[in-house]
């Protein structure tokens, strides 16, 4: 299943809430092993071509692979906590790639990987357009503030056009008392709120997912029934 | 009855072609085809073709209006610079300005993000021609010829003279430290082909070769490495070639500093 997390605003928390949602479905496949499939596990694309920020390293990104340079699988790091295509970090990289073929690189991952897991870029443009088009589902992640959720409202309008339906909304760093019904209301799919919480940033700028390093935490237990709500409705 | 009718005009030597496609009364699939001899521009948005445009006309479901259509092409115009070849009705279908079905109208409504040229750093447009070389099939020692004076890292007695630490270079990968960037990132990328090739022709269990499948990649993965072994092999057996004979010329080249500078 290919999920686009996007959500419009910049520095909502799409790339935390990636990253963690990876992990967390790994775990649940883990511990249910009735499955017998032909693909397993899950993988993280970054897709920021402009600005990526998921954890990288040397080798062909995802820029190579746009450009033709690399086949999508050389460009999977399978060495860390989360399975991942990073993307490139220059200009000339994002120049050089071909957005058209995007759509064919979820499509090959998704014969390998379970869960093809897009963390899309800010804004409404095709780099946002094309993952959602190719998506089953959508999450959208947005801060409780105006202007976060009004960009995720203009994503959720975007979604609806390219029928990518939604799965959960995230109401990140959330206060003591999340407006998840107004939210869910109003985006019309429920909404997973996820506490402000230190340790999550604090594991995210080092490249590890909560559930290795603070696994009883309130955020902790949101990650969960996000990956929850995933399985569940990719498992039919 | 569909009637069609259209003309040509030339302008700083491209010539225009106008076409307009009317009396449509229900939604209709119209074939227009270009009659002039030479390749056609089609319109375009966000750098993509406007939906239903071809190498050699126009092919899509319209709905019941005036349409019009108009490309350019170098070619020298005619009297009858394109013509209608079909209109067959086609009821049950949208129109396809009405659709964001494929990654062409995905990228046509919302606009391609990528950085104009001119953000990209001049630093930066070495690895770009590098890309092109690479992509046209040009050996791959040809594109270290830039890098080797940038990075001035390949002449021995300079390395010496200079502080040969690397800071980009993570610890732990010695041998990659004296080769240019470009250059070890594609090395690694052929290591990787390499290991999984020798993976899948070493698993001697089913175990072994179905591990071997899933580090490739699946059965498209194995696809790879096998179309790409010949191509790896022999610009491997290329670079290797040319840089032992760059080496060889270098060696023989003494460079009279000393003359020189008296000279100067």
């Amino acid at each position: 299943m290919i999920l686009a997390v996007t959500g419009g605003k910049g520095g909502v928390g799409k790339s935390t809430i990636a990253y963690n949602l990876a992990a967390e479905l790994d775990a649940l496949e883990r511990a249910d092993s009735r499955d017998s499939r032909s693909n397993a596990g899950s993988v993280v694309v970054d897709g920021d071509l402009g600005m990526a920020d998921l954890p990288s390293s040397r080798g062909p990104d995802l820029h190579d692979v746009l450009a033709a340079r690399a086949d999508p699988h050389e460009a999977v790091r399978e060495d860390g906590p989360v399975t991942l295509v990073p993307c490139g970090r220059t200009l000339a990289g994002a120049r050089s790639a071909d957005l058209q073929g995007l759509t064919d690189v979820f499509a090959a991952l998704e014969r390998t990987y379970r869960w093809v897991i897009v963390d899309s870029p800010a804004g409404l443009r095709a780099d946002v357009g094309l993952p959602l088009a190719a998506a089953d589902a959508a999450m959208l992640v947005t801060t409780p503030e105006g202007a976060a959720l009004a960009d995720a409202l203009r994503v959720r309008a975007l979604a609806r056009e390219l029928d990518a339906g939604l799965c959960r909304v995230v109401l990140n760093r959330a206060g003591s008392n999340p407006a998840t019904e107004a939210v869910a209301d109003r985006f019309g799919a429920p909404a997973v709120a996820i506490p402000e919480n230190e340790p999550l940033a604090t594991a995210q700028a080092n490249g590890q997912p909560l559930r290795e390093t603070a696994p009883d935490t309130p955020a902790r237990r949101s990650l969960e029934s996000l990956a929850d709500a995933v399985y569940s409705c990719s498992s039919v | 009855m569909v009637t069609f009718d259209c003309r040509a005009e030339r302008l700083d030597g491209v010539t225009l072609v106008t076409a307009t496609v009317d009396d449509i009364d229900e939604p209709t699939r119209i074939t227009v085809r270009n009659r002039l001899d030479g390749p056609l521009w089609p319109p375009r948005r966000q750098g993509v073709p406007e939906a239903g445009w071809t190498e050699d006309g126009f092919e899509e479901i319209v709905d019941p209006r005036t349409h019009a259509l108009g490309y350019a092409t170098p070619a020298p115009p005619s009297a009858q610079p394109a013509e209608l070849v079909s209109a067959e009705p086609a009821p049950d279908t949208t129109p396809a300005d009405e659709r964001l079905d494929s990654a062409n109208a995905v990228l046509r409504e919302l606009g391609d993000p990528s950085p104009p040229a001119d953000a990209v750093p001049a630093g930066e447009s070495a690895q770009a021609g590098d890309i092109e070389g690479r992509q046209s099939g040009a050996p791959a020692v040809e594109l270290t010829n830039g890098q080797v004076g940038k990075n001035q890292q390949i002449d021995p007695q300079r390395a010496t003279a200079q502080p040969p630490a690397e800071p980009e270079t993570a610890p732990g990968q010695r041998s990659d430290q004296q080769l240019p960037d470009a250059v070890s990132q594609w090395l690694e990328t052929v290591a990787r082909r390499v290991d999984r090739a020798e993976r899948l022709a070493g698993a001697e269990s089913l175990a072994a070769a179905t591990d071997a499948v899933r580090a490739a990649g699946g059965l498209s993965g194995v696809r790879t490495v096998v179309a790409r072994g010949d191509t790896d092999e022999q610009m491997l057996r290329a670079l290797s070639r040319r840089a032992e004979r760059l080496a060889d010329r270098r060696a023989a080249a003494t460079v009279p500093t000393e003359a020189l500078s008296r000279l100067a």
